[in-house]
């Protein structure tokens, strides 16, 4: 198994610029060597505001990303004007005192909690209740993974299933690399490609390099650890 | 850019309604098991209670319809801008492997670019022209609805 992860740019050339200072720094580091690793830190070290900006718009993409429960909405929606209609229909029966053949108010206005069924209707109207609340609550998982943009009123995202299947496709770019399956996971990417090859080691950087590259250009907003499986096919 | 609540908000108020009277049966059960589940005595003896109390009910239907039809229907799915999709169509012919594409502005609250492409297709350059350009080209020819917050949603179709 070998663990890839996605090259920055911005991290590759602050690294670049701080392994140039160093050097540059090493001249005269009988000098003031304090200084030089003080500066070296500073370098290395991510700039805090710009840190700052990428992590609020990274929760921003994701608030609005977020699933609104429309399916839910509708079922309860539904269930609820039904419901609401039904009675209304009852109330204006007994003001006009026309009661319906298929009216089902006598038999429910004479139940009482005795009833058999009432503890499971009880029980299942908790349930129910307690669902719909964490339904509501929970922020659940966003519809699309967001990307860095640079307008603030643009939110750009792409569907899990389209970045399954570019990253295998980035995969299946490399010689030798016969299936590929990705799995999103949180904070990781699980790359796993089939093959025939026996070189086994240059696949796997290929493919990580590949699905890095991939990623790189994309640029999604966290961090995502690439791992890279690969299997023999069956014979 | 807010992100729609409705459909939170009322899914949380049923949830806490079934909660209480869930509760309150299981209460009912142990405590007054001869009490009668719907009780509308004080009703039928108030005329003024009966009206009102059928006026609110009439009024959660409507509400509940209301919220039905808005979740099935225009603002989830919006109208589409036909000259918002062939203004985004220009801006992005430059890149390969672009599929479908779709502007539609949901509800007069966002506008949402839908863009389908084949495995192949460079998506991060896709994503920086859109990001970068074509977003504003479209903006430009929404005319009312050029100043509403964008949402893009990138897919990939198998092959």
């Amino acid at each position: 198994m070998l663990t890839v992860e996605p090259a920055n740019t911005r991290a590759i050339s602050r690294h670049d610029r701080a392994k140039a200072r160093v050097s540059l720094a090493g001249r005269a580091a009988h000098v003031y060597p304090c200084v030089t690793m003080s500066t070296v830190e500073e370098i290395l070290a991510p700039a805090p505001a710009q840190t700052a900006r990428r992590g609020t718009a990274a929760r921003r993409a994701a608030r609005i990303l977020r699933p609104g429960r429309a399916p839910a909405g509708v079922a309860v929606a539904a269930v609820t004007a039904v419901t609401a209609w039904w009675i209304t229909a009852e109330v204006v029966e007994a003001w006009l005192a026309a009661p319906r053949e298929w009216s089902l108010a006598p038999g429910l206005l004479e139940l009482t909690w005795r009833n058999p069924a009432m503890p499971y209707v009880a029980g299942a109207a908790l349930a129910v209740g307690a669902l719909l609340v964490i339904l509501a609550v929970i922020p659940g998982r966003p519809r699309l993974v967001p990307l860095e943009t640079v307008e603030g009123s643009v939110v750009i995202g792409i569907t899990r299933q389209g970045l399954r299947r570019t990253l295998a496709a980035a995969a299946l770019g490399v010689t030798g690399a016969d299936l590929a399956y990705v799995r999103l996971q949180s904070g990781q990417i699980e790359v796993t490609v089939v093959t025939d090859a026996r070189r086994t080691g240059d696949l796997l950087r290929e493919v990580g390099a590949a699905v890095g590259d991939r990623l790189q250009t994309l640029a999604l907003y966290g961090r995502h650890e690439v791992v890279v499986r690969l299997r023999r096919r069956r014979i | 850019m807010r992100p729609p609540l409705g459909d939170r908000i009322g899914i949380g108020v049923a949830g806490a309604v079934l909660l209480w009277a869930g509760g309150y049966g299981l209460w009912a059960l142990q405590a007054r098991p001869d009490l009668k589940v719907f009780d509308l005595e004080y009703l039928a003896g108030s005329p003024w209670a009966r009206s009102i109390g059928g006026a609110l009910v009439a009024l959660l239907a409507m509400a509940a319809t209301r919220w039905l039809v808005l979740s099935l229907g225009w603002r989830r799915y919006g109208s589409r801008e036909g000259t918002g999709t062939a203004m985004l169509g220009v801006a992005l012919q430059s890149v390969d492997g672009v599929d479908r594409l779709q502007v539609r502005v949901v509800g007069g609250r966002r506008t949402e670019i839908t863009v389908r492409c084949r495995p192949g297709a460079p998506l991060g350059e896709l994503a920086r022209l859109l990001d970068r350009q074509a977003v504003s080209r479209v903006r430009g020819v929404l005319g009312p609805y050029s100043a509403l917050p964008v949402v893009v949603r990138l897919h990939v179709r198998r092959r």
